[in-house]
């Protein structure tokens, strides 16, 4: 079974707003303690307390990071895909949401992601989040509520989240204020 | 059987190892001499071509051996095949093999892209121009403007018109 959640619960990430490409870019920084560049093949690799900030759209931490380059449309090299492995813990700045019903989810607001492995692909637009023995499943958790499965995947196109076997999700009462509020009210006698 | 006098055997054997370490050394080709004067050390590096891939330079510079030079003030910049420069890197000092063109050092060293979205410092490092293999031992710190969660291209199936 593989149950796709709606986009209002740990909805978007990574989530550029739209015409950002007219905006000038934040600067990203990435710290480690060692790192290989290969220039001519465009992989880099990073090793020990690897830190990623990308400004108000994520900030991860792990312990290994290999990136491997692709050129974009207008030729540029730019990262296409990015694994992280080990301890990989993720903070994600939500955008703003037009779901009415996930109002509690304010703007700005950040969701937190543990895993063994992240793998970011450039060309699929999605982000794969998966454990391990020692780690148990990934997890992603927002003020609505946790999320856990052997496989979640993050599909940014669609702004969902897919998971994958040995599913399970919680959420906060808060969540559900917006329905019961609509309830019909009892029948005058 | 027929015996080969053993002195002219020694005599073949000598010549014609003095004729491989000859044709050895013409096809190793040393590198040219670096510039070195009152401005400084300059070494350009060209390809077989004569197009220039990179330029090494250093406020002085003190020669370990025929091809192995200790740089002060390093710098490097190198270019595109259309000439295009595309990176610059800078330490305080450094080790320079004109001959293998590979530069490291114990200190810093600072790269960026000439058109700023890239930059990247560490301590101790070891970069080779022939591979473009560049190690960074400690305190990799990077910098970057591209939006590295931004697709890239898709994979195109048929070519453009």
């Amino acid at each position: 079974m593989k149950p796709t959640l709606l986009p209002l619960l740990l909805s978007p990430l990574l989530v550029v707003a739209a015409g950002a490409e007219d905006l000038p870019l934040p600067e990203g920084s990435l710290d480690a303690a060692h790192g290989v560049i290969e220039q001519k093949n465009g992989n880099w690799h990073f090793w020990g307390d690897v830190h990623l900030v990308y400004p108000g759209v994520l900030d991860l931490t792990c312990d290994d990071m290999q990136v491997a380059q692709a050129p974009d449309a207008n030729g540029k090299p730019r990262p296409d895909r990015i694994i992280a492995t080990t301890n990989v813990v993720m903070g994600i700045v939500l955008p703003p949401t037009t779901n009415s019903v996930t109002q509690v989810v304010k703007p700005g607001g950040i969701a937190h992601a543990t895993a063994f492995q992240a793998v970011f692909n450039g060309t699929e637009n999605t982000v794969v989040l998966t454990g391990s023995k020692e780690t148990g499943q990934p997890k992603v958790e927002n003020p609505e509520g946790t999320l856990r499965a052997d496989v979640l995947t993050f599909d940014r196109a669609k702004s969902r989240f897919t998971g994958n076997g040995g599913f399970h999700m919680t959420f906060k009462a808060e969540m559900l204020k917006g329905l019961t509020s609509k309830t019909n009210a009892p029948a005058a006698k | 059987m027929k015996r080969v006098p053993t002195v002219q055997l020694a005599t073949v054997l000598a010549c014609s190892g003095v004729l491989m370490a000859l044709v050895h050394r013409a096809g190793a080709q040393s590198p040219a001499a670096p510039a070195t004067g009152p401005s400084g050390f300059s070494f350009p590096y060209k390809d077989k071509d004569g197009v220039l891939k990179a330029r090494f330079t250093g406020a002085s510079s003190t020669p370990k051996s025929t091809t192995l030079h200790l740089v002060r003030q390093f710098r490097v910049e190198t270019f595109r095949q259309d000439g295009i420069p595309e990176l610059v890197g800078e330490a305080p000092e450094c080790l320079l093999d004109l001959s293998t063109k590979d530069v490291s050092s114990a200190g810093e060293l600072a790269v960026r892209r000439s058109d700023g979205q890239f930059a990247v410092h560490g301590e101790g490092f070891s970069w080779n121009h022939e591979s473009g293999r560049l190690v960074l031992s400690n305190k990799v710190h990077v910098t970057f403007r591209a939006d590295p969660f931004a697709s890239a291209a898709k994979p195109e199936i048929l070519p453009r018109p």
